[in-house]
């Protein structure tokens, strides 16, 4: 894909995603002007780019979609809730009319029959006689309120001969600017405008001076002439200001780039327009990729260094090298940011789903989604999504009830279903959760001894039997309904999070709901992690799953059957001798020795390791393929000797510490 | 001088056919296609990782990457390792899984890289071999004796060779 | 005369063009059009209006815009010649 085609994409998702937000709020809170321009811009902007693909199918559909939201701007059409679920399946249309001109392949029979409908269907809308349209929601509103700082501007408008090959109509363009403010007066200049028998009729001959009274910028104003900025000459002046006229009386006719800064300075309480297009940039993630790599060098590169200076005592390059570490770290700490995004956004892609699946079935369901601006590192975000959108169908289908079931259980009718992210030491904890019926423990094994999952006197604690939910075979229910059973099992889902280094778990209270948690690690390339030695091999666990470092004493070893406990100032937690997990051959056995108590999801373990070496930089390298089934190894790290470090993964290792109990 | 050089060149010249790299392992010598190879090293230090099966010496790190250092001569001869000054680790680039694998072998020592022409190779006997028939490809004429040129895919099968050791008792 | 277009647009504005020419030679002191019919107009019918309008100034003859629909009318006021074409609301 060209890089152009790549973002004309990736602007396209953008548009299609904040109208279907806002199609959905408006469905929940109401229509507002907001949201109506947002799913008109929408429209619009894809009309635009696509214009310079000649994408002729998005060209010609999203015309007309942009003209039904045009009449609904300007109160002609009302937009209850038919045309916001009409508007909703053009937002498909458009996505599917995407996809395929980004493929490049002609559209399937499908699409052709529902650009053929929806076209229609727009159709009857623009051309029904504007019915009620005195009980018409009065959709324009306060667009004249005078706002601190409002300005009259003077702009000068003059369309070069190509004006009309953009297929843009100045009209249009007219009616969007005075959504900005207020026009005092508008002057065509007719000059230039030839008699009837020497008129081009495909060129414009006409210029326009417009007094415009808004608190907008300059940025806002000229934004709205975007898509034809190359084929007309805009100039614009500031002619007053309404607040600022004491103070600066001979600036009047100043040209506005200079004027602007002033006036924001000057009024610090200027409301900043939300159509202000933000300071942001799109960059390749592949690029970011790139720069990490090349500070992971770095950091690996200092540390030789730091090698360099304790073996030498030189006490100024040792100054040196550690303002270079300062300096890495925040480098590295910047850049990982450009890396995190908020999860909100992806989350609000599952309401459409949600929606969806409580309207077929017809439950009443009420989503909610916190902590929308807890951080996760992109590609996480990216790869969470399928398990997340799977996992929310269940908790429609399964976990909530019918309104009448619900009625009958003496709750509400209206079922919760809850979406929330927060961070929890080093991991983030996504948690989704339902107050519908809830699973029991009989009824998990049950299901699992008719499936032939396990024996039938098999005897579970009630966290065993909730993790039945994920065993493969399991959630293949035996009449796939239309909703869930798409042929994906949970069992896919816990893979698909283990991949991430994640994990998920469930747990339920009949009657009350259940809740399915699932923890993922920050970040994917450098961590800050704790260096020790174990036999001949070096080892680094991440800092943050660290609880504490005792020394080891033999007196507070239990032994327990064939299970290693220790005492840690009066509570027992398992100990993992990591010499013998791993067949190391001992150094030497007087060594002393330490523990090192790691921590994750609520779970507490020591690990008897030898000589510890303290806290380090890590940047985690890929093992490799061939040592994919590696148990509890995370990856592995060049120290700065250039020797090879391994990366305990600890939430694989209490796992198979979990497992050995049993 | 001159005479060697163009005598060389004139060999290359008159043999066009895919190029090969001889080392040895254990004092036999093999062959491998030369485009499999990325590059030949010192052999750096190896970290062990626990639980792989024997062959499988650990990791190393090759300017920053970390590589998986392989012993064939622990199945292809049943044999152990004996490291010198001229041991090297040969990195090859293996394909699995659509995806490009950079695995080192351990070789004792590396001779040169030749060109085989086809009708220099001939089919591997299927008995008599001193190693498994599998994982020779064919047998390359090489100054009046026979060379084994390897099989990468099965020397290195990326897949059996993942697979955790089995630790009795 | 009356206009029998729908929408007028740069798609129509060569065949507009055309249908007004003859306006010219015609005899009447004043040139009536008709666009009860139009629903939609953008920059380019403006202009040819504008154009016959200088052009029958020019003859001493005058245009007049009859029944024009709404929409027709927040066009002109947009571009700021409702009242150079003589036409204003209701």
């Amino acid at each position: 894909m060209s890089e152009e085609l790549h973002y004309f994409n990736e602007d396209a998702q953008e548009q299609l995603q904040m109208m279907e937000s806002a199609l959905l709020d408006a469905m929940d809170k109401g229509v507002n002007d907001e949201y109506i321009g947002t799913i008109f811009r929408a429209m619009h902007t894809i009309k635009g780019v696509a214009g310079m693909f000649s994408f002729e199918e998005i060209i010609s559909f999203t015309h007309i979609a942009e003209n039904l939201m045009d009449a609904v701007r300007n109160g002609k059409i009302v937009l209850d809730e038919a045309l916001l679920m009409l508007l909703l399946r053009c937002k498909d249309h458009v996505a599917s009319l995407v996809e395929s001109a980004v493929a490049s392949t002609s559209l399937g029979v499908q699409t052709q029959d529902e650009d053929t409908k929806l076209k229609e269907l727009i159709h009857s809308y623009l051309s029904a006689p504007a019915q009620d349209r005195q009980n018409a929601v009065p959709i324009q509103t306060q667009q004249t309120q005078q706002v601190d700082g409002a300005k009259v501007w003077h702009l000068h408008l003059l369309l070069k001969e190509s004006f009309f090959d953009t297929g843009m109509d100045l009209l249009a363009i007219l009616s969007y600017l005075k959504k900005l403010g207020t026009v005092r007066s508008i002057e065509a200049e007719l000059d230039k405008l030839p008699l009837l028998v020497d008129i081009d009729p495909f060129i414009p001959y006409m210029s326009f001076s417009i007094d415009f009274e808004s608190d907008a910028d300059e940025a806002d104003i000229v934004e709205v002439f975007e898509f034809v900025e190359d084929d007309i000459v805009l100039k614009l002046q500031v002619l007053e200001q309404t607040q600022l006229k004491l103070e600066e009386p001979k600036e009047a006719t100043q040209e506005a780039i200079q004027e602007v800064p002033k006036n924001v300075e000057k009024q610090p309480n200027i409301e900043i327009k939300k159509q202000t297009p933000s300071q942001s940039l799109r960059v390749d993630s592949a690029k970011i990729d790139l720069l990490i790599d090349t500070i992971s060098e770095m950091v690996i590169a200092n540390a030789k260094i730091a090698r360099y200076v304790e073996q030498n005592y030189d006490a100024d390059l040792e100054e040196v090298s550690l303002e270079l570490e300062t300096l890495l770290e925040t480098l590295r700490n910047n850049v990982m940011q450009i890396r995190m995004l908020p999860v909100g956004e992806s989350f609000e892609k599952f309401r459409r789903v949600v929606n969806d699946v409580a309207h077929k079935l017809g439950k009443k369901i009420n989503f909610t989604i916190l902590g929308g601006d807890t951080e996760l590192d992109k590609t996480v975000i990216e790869k969470i999504a399928d398990p997340l959108v799977h996992m929310l169908r269940n908790a429609v289908d399964h976990g909530i009830e019918m309104p009448d079931k619900r009625l009958e259980a003496g709750k509400s009718e209206i079922g919760n279903v809850e979406l929330r992210a927060y961070p929890e030491s080093g991991s983030i904890v996504i948690e989704i959760e339902d107050d519908g019926k809830g699973l029991s423990k009989d009824f998990l094994m049950a299901k699992a001894i008719s499936k032939g999952l396990i024996a039938h006197d098999t005897h579970m604690s009630e966290m065993q039997a909730y993790q039945l939910i994920f065993a493969p075979g399991f959630s293949t229910a035996e009449v796939i309904s239309d909703i869930s059973g798409r042929g994906v099992g949970m069992d896919v889902v816990k893979k698909n999070i283990e991949a991430l280094k994640g994990d998920v778990e469930l747990s339920s209270v009949v009657g009350h709901g259940s809740r399915f948690t699932i923890r993922l690690p920050l970040t994917l390339a450098i961590i800050d992690g704790f260096l020790f030695e174990v036999g001949a091999t070096r080892y680094i666990i991440p800092l943050d799953m660290i609880s504490e470092v005792v020394e080891f004493d033999t007196k507070h070893q239990i032994q327990m059957d064939k299970s290693n406990l220790f005492d840690l100032r009066g509570t027992l937690l398992p100990l993992l001798d990591v010499k013998e997990f791993y067949h190391e051959k001992s150094r030497d056995a007087n060594a002393r020795k330490n523990i090192i108590i790691v921590k994750y999801a609520n779970q507490k373990m020591g690990m008897l390791v030898d000589e510890l070496y303290g806290e380090n930089q890590t940047v985690i390298k890929p093992l490799g393929r061939l040592f994919k089934n590696a148990p509890g190894l995370y990856g592995a790290s060049i120290l700065g000797s250039g020797e090879i470090a391994l990366i305990f993964d600890i939430p694989a290792l209490f796992e198979i510490v979990n497992l050995e109990k049993e | 001088m001159s005479a060697a050089i163009i005598n060389d060149e004139e060999e290359m010249a008159i043999k066009s056919g895919p190029q090969y790299l001889l080392f040895y392992i254990h004092a036999t010598l093999f062959a491998l296609r030369a485009e499999y190879i990325s590059e030949i090293v010192e052999l750096p230090k190896v970290t062990k990782v626990p639980w792989m099966q024997k062959c499988l010496k650990g990791v190393c790190n090759i300017r920053g990457s970390v590589i998986g250092v392989l012993d064939i001569a622990k199945y292809l001869m049943d044999a152990d390792l004996s490291l010198s000054e001229k041991s090297a680790l040969v990195i090859l680039l293996i394909e699995f899984e659509g995806i490009k694998h950079r695995v080192g072998i351990i070789v004792d020592a590396v001779r040169e890289v030749e060109v085989f022409e086809s009708h220099e190779l001939q089919e591997t006997p299927q008995f008599g071999l001193p190693f498994p028939v599998k994982y020779i490809e064919s047998m390359a004429h090489y100054h009046g004796e026979y060379v084994p040129v390897l099989s990468l895919e099965n020397v290195v099968d990326i897949e059996a060779l993942s697979l955790r050791e089995v630790i009795d008792g | 005369m009356k206009l029998q277009w729908d929408t007028l647009s740069i798609a129509t504005a060569e065949s507009l063009h055309e249908a007004l020419l003859p306006l010219l030679q015609s005899k009447e002191e004043v040139v009536e059009l008709d666009l009860e019919n139009v629903n939609k107009l953008d920059l380019s019918a403006v202009q040819l209006f504008l154009s016959l309008q200088k052009s029958l100034t020019a003859q001493n003859r005058k245009l007049s815009l009859s029944n024009c629909t709404n929409s027709v009318l927040a066009a002109f006021e947009l571009c700021g010649c409702l009242k150079q074409l003589g036409c204003s609301y209701e």
